[in-house]
């Protein structure tokens, strides 16, 4: 095992996997920044490229690429409130008010260093933890997906502040659109108005650049407002101010970053719930829980955590049982497939140097594109001061480019209009936008893990233990406000007595 | 009593919930209609419960608030024409991109928005050249990304 270590050491410290590892960062950084041009597309993009490169070199190139893209998303979504990907989007629900009360600065320091700090941490736990978290991921099935997935969406619907209901109905809505297109079990095609356009369902570029990219700036025009942050703060002290934040506030940080890991570590799931969870836990284990989505550093902190965290997992679930913990480690897995490493269990049998080698990448170049990210702040945050004028057919031609590169057809035009004037609706009127798009990622899976529990377990799969606990947790989570009210009323009552 | 933007949005969702159940009844098999149906009758329940809230709530305010409400009028008149302006800029380069592509439309519309915004010729000129340059060089150079050509000029 440590010979195994020491070969990877070398190998990551090698003069060409250096080059190649910085010039992957660069690509990262600038790709997270981009809104719409998320990682996956930007590792789509390079599988061509790596068929005739060396295992370790093409690998390298990928995972420290993929590392970094959340890194500098979640600046993205702190100043222009357009998440590069959907797991961003809870980084702006704090974030990007923190810029509009010029604390962008801050907001970034805090985001950069948690998300450097979170991509590190979870590196050793995997190396270490191995052997401890392989029998929980052997035991959750269909069932337990089924009721994580759920478990994931009420979160979100919870986090919406003013109204559950609210919330529910959006994240509901987000599954619905989910279900749109060729259903792949019986070929039928589902509220696609036979349309072929509307065949494969709808797409999540176009969706996502809408109901937040589109709708903040249809927004920010209708309201008559010149600059997305009339004061934003162009100074180091801010950046410096929020890594103070992430020591200040470590017991969160450490909580996010474990969340994050776990979910990580669970296949098929951890993408796009990581983040929700641990926003979720920092607003309900908060002393000022109402603040939350106000703009309050916990809100950047605890999401930007969970984000780099689940990757380590994610990584490894890929590697060790050859299930992508993510859509993007299912591009992963071809990439694996391309250069002739096999993932599965046999993988950290044969390949173990390898794989110790990526896993090692990621804490590298977590720490590389973090540095980068701190220094470049300043610079970064001078987007959001610049006037509406300007910023309007920046982000507009962004988002259309971003979509015609993710999905190639001129028809998410209409697509990223409607998202975007549906966004402003939902937005102005108190609904859910991450609770919707988190049930539109979800929604498939959602169905495919509770179809096959009904077949294989019948109708009251639900009942099995871990699911039996989920829902469970799910309930209480949904009924916590009114919970709350009930036993701080009563105990009013009862001091009154 | 006039009713608030927010009934109608909640009046969507019940809308979209009934619309669902209607569909999900014609799917045939139960593998493809269990999932749309309960999480359309979940949306149907959810925006009732909604709807008859914002009813109530209404209701409650009464007139106090419909004075307030026809205060507000201007002023939501005056965004909502703001908004019209401004998505008809962002249709009309969406239609632009569909006939003339990225590389045309994308200068045209940077100049021709500034220009409206009645920012002089220098600035717009600079600023379209500027985008064009950094989205070609991004694109087309660095990603190797071929944009779409337009429908007129050849669609890619």
């Amino acid at each position: 095992m440590l010979e195994a270590y020491g070969i990877a050491i070398a190998t990551l410290f090698q003069p060409l996997n250096l080059l190649v590892m910085l010039v992957a960062i660069l690509i990262g950084l600038i790709v997270g920044i981009i809104p719409g041009i998320g990682g996956g597309t930007m590792v789509v993009i390079l599988l061509p490229f790596i068929f005739r490169m060396p295992p370790e070199v093409a690998l390298i190139l990928l995972v420290s690429l993929h590392a970094v893209v959340f890194t500098s998303g979640g600046i993205t979504s702190i100043l222009l409130n357009m998440p590069g990907e959907s797991f961003s989007a809870a980084t702006l629900l704090d974030g990007f008010p923190m810029t509009k009360k010029g604390e962008g600065g801050r907001a970034i320091g805090a985001a950069v260093t948690s998300s450097m700090a979170g991509g590190i941490v979870p590196v050793f736990l995997a190396l270490a933890m191995v052997p401890l978290v392989m029998p929980i991921i052997m035991a959750f099935g269909q069932p337990e997906m089924a009721m994580l997935v759920l478990l994931g969406i009420s979160f979100m619907a919870a986090l919406t502040g003013g109204s559950v209901i609210k919330g529910l109905i959006s994240g509901a809505a987000g599954v619905l659109l989910s279900l749109v297109g060729y259903h792949f079990v019986t070929g039928v095609h589902r509220f696609s108005f036979g349309t072929t356009f509307l065949y494969d369902g709808i797409e999540l570029i176009p969706l996502l650049l809408g109901l937040f990219g589109i709708a903040e700036i249809f927004h920010l025009v209708m309201r008559g407002e010149t600059a997305i942050a009339q004061k934003a703060v162009v100074k180091l002290s801010g950046v410096a101010e929020g890594m103070k934040d992430v020591w200040r506030h470590k017991w969160l940080w450490f909580r996010s970053t474990i969340i994050g890991y776990i979910v990580g570590i669970i296949p098929g799931v951890g993408a796009g719930v990581a983040t929700w969870v641990s926003y979720g836990q920092a607003k309900q284990t908060s002393k000022h829980p109402e603040k939350f989505g106000t703009g309050v550093v916990e809100g950047v902190i605890a999401p930007e955590a969970a984000d780099n965290a689940k990757e380590a997992g994610s990584l490894l679930t890929t590697m060790a049982l050859g299930i992508p913990g993510s859509a993007i480690m299912a591009l992963f897995m071809a990439a694996f497939l391309m250069v002739g490493v096999e993932p599965g269990p046999g993988m950290l049998a044969e390949h173990l140097p390898l794989a110790l080698t990526l896993l090692l990448g990621i804490a590298l170049a977590n720490i590389i594109g973090g540095i980068i990210c701190l220094f470049a702040a300043p610079q970064l945050v001078r987007v959001a001061s610049a006037h509406l004028d300007f910023l309007f057919p920046v982000i507009l031609i962004a988002a259309l480019i971003g979509v015609y590169v993710a999905t190639p057809s001129p028809l998410n035009f209409v697509m990223i209009l409607v998202f975007g004037i549906f966004g402003l609706v939902m937005r102005r009127h108190g609904y859910s936008r991450p609770a919707l798009i988190l049930g539109f990622v979800l929604g498939g899976l959602l169905e495919n893990y509770s179809l096959l529990s009904i077949k294989i377990y019948g109708p009251f799969f639900l009942f099995r233990p871990i699911s039996l606990t989920l829902l469970v947790i799910m309930i209480l989570l949904l009924l916590y406000p009114q919970l709350k009210r009930g036993i701080s009323g009563l105990r009013g009552r009862l001091s009154g007595t | 009593m006039k009713l608030k933007g927010s009934f109608w949005v909640a009046l969507l969702f019940l809308a979209l919930g009934l619309f669902g159940i209607i569909q999900s009844l014609t799917f045939g098999y139960w593998e493809s209609m269990m999932l749309p149906l309960g999480i359309s009758i979940i949306i149907f329940i959810l925006a009732a419960v909604e709807v008859a809230r914002e009813f109530k709530r209404r209701g409650e305010k009464g007139t106090a608030a419909a004075t307030e409400a026809t205060a507000k009028d201007s002023e939501h008149k005056a965004e909502n024409r703001r908004l019209g302006l401004i998505f008809g800029w962002a249709a009309g380069f969406c239609l632009a991109i569909y006939l003339l592509g990225f590389y045309i439309s994308t200068p045209l519309f940077a100049f021709a928005y500034l220009k409206w915004r009645r920012r002089s010729w220098m600035v717009a000129v600079v600023f379209a050249i500027a985008l064009l340059a950094f989205s070609y060089l991004v694109f087309a150079v660095g990603l190797k990304v071929p944009l779409y050509k337009g429908l007129i000029f050849g669609a890619h």
